[in-house]
């Protein structure tokens, strides 16, 4: 069994997660359709590190974990706050 | 003995009502639902949550939760005392327990008695919004509604937790007033210890209403192997007033 460490929960069977996808930066209001389209829907998928957003479904806790796509390897597991102002709730930071 | 009221006899139903009724349970008004006082009278109940393990179904008794940027301030303000640490729990005077599920999340579990201590808890939040709604006092859940409540009591209650859960709930590794918030039987749960006898381990068990009755049949065919059985309210009782 694959384990995850959740920065609320501790050590959990990987299961207990959701991947939230890329932590990205969010188009402003005035940017086109194609760059809101692009960041709804493409997502970069490369191999090597990644930054991304994590659930713990059974506390419904939202975190971020750094992986490498090619070892399948999870770097570190992190608060949200630690990328994010905690006032600020778009925008990215990577 | 007759049951002298009847799940059926209330607009609230406990989510396995229909499984405490073939299981035999006598029921009492508590909190305006029925709840299982009582399966047999000939020591069998006793004997298993102490020594062998007890499953008891506290699903009519009321519970409240509060989330969000203010919430657990807020409570605090109503006389709740707040643990100060994410995944513990606080006993409170009344009986109640409050346990901290996040820095934001506070769920309060009422008394066994059904207390009002939920039930004003909740009417004093929705007045206060209704007074001033742009304060931060984070949101109301109705935890009621969302989760069922079950507990495991007894000796090996450890033992049925570890062919269903991947956290070790040991005693020795799970002290009193822990909370866990991880997958039970594949379902997600919350799980807090609280011992209401001295050494008589026992956990509160709450799952999404809606696998209530999954969890419940998991629970029991989990039990048999230790001669476990479904348990009353009124041992409980006993247990916390010992």
């Amino acid at each position: 069994m694959k384990i995850m460490t959740c920065p609320l929960n501790g050590p959990r069977n990987i299961q207990e997660f959701q991947c939230g996808g890329p932590v990205k930066a969010m188009p402003g209001a005035q940017d086109s359709d194609t760059a809101w389209a692009d960041y709804v829907f493409l997502d970069e998928n490369p191999r090597g590190f990644v930054r991304e957003w994590w659930c713990h479904l059974p506390s419904s806790y939202w975190f971020i974990a750094e992986r490498d796509t090619a070892t399948d390897a999870i770097l570190k597991t992190y608060p949200a706050s630690e990328l994010f102002a905690p006032e600020k709730t778009v925008g990215g930071s990577q | 003995m007759a049951n002298s009221v009847s799940p059926n006899d209330f607009k609230r139903r406990s989510f396995v009502a229909k499984r405490l009724v073939e299981a035999g349970a006598r029921f009492e008004e508590v909190a305006g639902a029925a709840a299982a006082m009582a399966f047999s009278d000939d020591g069998a109940e006793e004997k298993a949550a102490l020594e062998g393990c007890g499953l008891a179904d506290l699903s009519p008794l009321p519970r409240f939760g509060i989330k969000g940027r203010g919430g657990p301030e807020w409570l605090a303000g109503q006389g709740v005392a707040i643990p100060e640490t994410v995944n513990t729990a606080l006993r409170q005077e009344d009986g109640s327990l409050a346990a901290r599920l996040s820095p934001s999340e506070i769920l309060v579990l009422g008394d066994l008695r059904g207390g009002e201590r939920c039930g004003a808890l909740y009417t004093s939040w929705a007045r206060a919004r209704m007074d001033d709604p742009s304060a931060a006092r984070g949101y109301a859940l109705r935890r009621d509604d969302s989760h069922a409540w079950f507990r495991l009591t007894g000796a090996n209650a450890p033992e049925v937790f570890a062919k269903l859960c991947a956290v070790d709930l040991r005693p020795h590794r799970f002290p009193a007033l822990s909370v866990a918030q991880t997958s039970v039987a594949r379902s997600s749960a919350i799980v807090i210890r609280e011992d209401l006898a001295a050494d008589v381990v026992g956990y509160h068990l709450l799952i999404d209403s809606a696998s209530a009755r999954y969890l419940w049949d998991c629970l029991i065919d989990a039990m048999a192997e230790f001669d476990g059985k479904a348990v009353g309210l009124r041992i409980l009782r006993q247990q916390n007033a010992g």
